[in-house]
């Protein structure tokens, strides 16, 4: 079972989202990486140690690009130490969605009802980022009935293949589809008059610091290039 | 067979499911695009379109209703906005619109519509990887991936995307893969799911 450390208000982690992407094209040089160390202490609050495992991510990818630049100068390899760089840089972005996937649906459904989304485009989004874990598990179970009957997954015959994995997959979904909408619409998700929510959006002092924190690599960016 | 009617809470429900399953294959197909090295950026449509094309086509006929492309787009965009790239966006819903139109009318389950919808639609699409060479420019790679490259290999990089033989190639490549991946999916449509029985019950 998955510890969220720090539940903050969903309306914080979209604000980061947003000062991630603008980072990958807006900041440069040092920083960039001010930014990311910032970013580390920001997972850290939320996933606590889970930020190792984006540290050695982005060691890897900057050590990776570090190679090329010094010692590969073949173009195809200038290729590899772009994408390196690319997800040196996208790094941030990376952090913030592995902590959006994180939302509980409740919360999200209710942060999306209160930003006005329509119903179904809410409910959508809802399902699908509920469905993803479940859709990994499909897949795996698919798989093992196709061991149990000694059939094979070969590319020397594609379509047959596919149709192996991918039929009782969507058969399986379209069944899932009708045992979830049945299951919603018993907590009377059409109901058209106004709803209210068991979670509280509220901001907390330590969201103010870490918006705060997040701005603090674009106002001095902004100053060195005003300056 | 006309069908006027909204979307219902179902009909919602499985737009969402679906699009997670387009999703996963999209990574697949994209993943198999690198193999093409350097040149994955014009191959984006390729791979992910023929995958994804099975899932489309049941999913459209399995709804049938207007809005459902338009649905499945907003949600593929919401989970890129998610996953950081909000930039999809504008490529990805008016790219749909101009699918949903091909679809109006008594489109969505006219098999020759659905292919030529999910062709264009992701013609458009597979054109993304190159706005960021537009967007960025000789001076961009430059600046972004200092000293990583000089200024000959960053003409030759950029040359191909500027290139309109090049431009109009991605997208008829992309439609191409895109057509026989729908097309697969109708065969595959008509022989697991198509419930109507191919001959008269009563002769």
């Amino acid at each position: 079972m998955k510890i969220n450390y720090y539940e903050s208000d969903p309306r914080v982690l979209f604000i980061l989202m947003f000062f991630a992407s603008l980072s990958v094209v807006v900041l440069k040089g040092e920083f960039q990486l001010y930014f990311l160390l910032i970013m580390f202490l920001v997972y850290f609050i939320y996933e606590r140690f889970n930020v190792l495992k984006y540290f050695l991510i982005a060691c890897s990818l900057y050590g990776v690009s570090f190679l090329v630049y010094m010692y590969l100068s073949h173009t195809g390899f200038r290729f590899i130490g772009m994408f390196s760089m690319i997800g040196f840089r996208l790094l941030p972005v990376m952090m913030v969605s592995s902590l959006l996937f994180n939302i509980p649906t409740g919360s999200l459904m209710a942060f999306l009802y209160r930003c006005h989304i329509p119903l179904s485009v809410r409910l959508g989004v809802v399902v699908a980022l509920r469905f993803f874990p479940d859709a990994k598990q499909q897949i795996k179970y698919v798989r093992n009935a196709i061991k149990i009957r000694h059939l094979s997954l070969s590319l020397l015959h594609p379509i047959r293949s596919f149709e192996y994995l991918i039929v009782p997959i969507m058969h399986k979904s379209l069944k899932i589809a009708t045992e979830m909408s049945a299951s919603i619409m018993t907590k009377g998700i059409e109901f058209d008059g106004i709803k209210t929510s068991f979670h509280v959006f509220q901001y907390k002092p330590l969201d103010y610091m870490i918006i705060g924190g997040c701005l603090i690599p674009f106002i001095l960016f902004f100053i060195e290039v005003l300056l | 067979m006309k069908n006027n009617t909204s979307l219902t809470i179902k009909d919602i429900v499985t737009v969402g499911i679906f699009s997670v399953l387009a999703c996963i294959l999209f990574q697949l197909g994209s993943m198999i695009i690198f193999i093409f090295g350097e040149y994955a950026m014009l191959a984006q449509g390729t791979f992910p379109s023929l995958l994804a094309g099975v899932v489309f086509v049941v999913l459209v006929k399995k709804v049938n209703k207007k809005g459902v492309v338009l649905l499945y787009s907003l949600v593929f965009t919401i989970i890129y906005a998610i996953m950081g790239f909000w930039q999809m966006a504008f490529v990805l819903i008016p790219a749909s619109l101009l699918a949903e139109l091909i679809l109006l009318s008594e489109g969505y389950l006219n098999n020759k519509r659905i292919k030529l919808a999910f062709s264009v639609q992701e013609g458009i699409v597979s054109m993304h990887g190159m706005f960021f060479f537009w967007y960025l420019g000789k001076e961009g790679l430059m600046n972004t991936f200092k000293g990583m490259f000089t200024q000959e290999m960053v003409d030759a990089m950029v040359a191909p995307y500027s290139n309109p033989i090049v431009i109009v190639s991605v997208f008829v490549v992309s439609f191409i893969f895109a057509y026989v991946g729908s097309s697969i999916g109708v065969s595959i449509y008509n022989k697991f799911f198509d419930k109507t029985p191919s001959k008269a019950i009563i002769n």
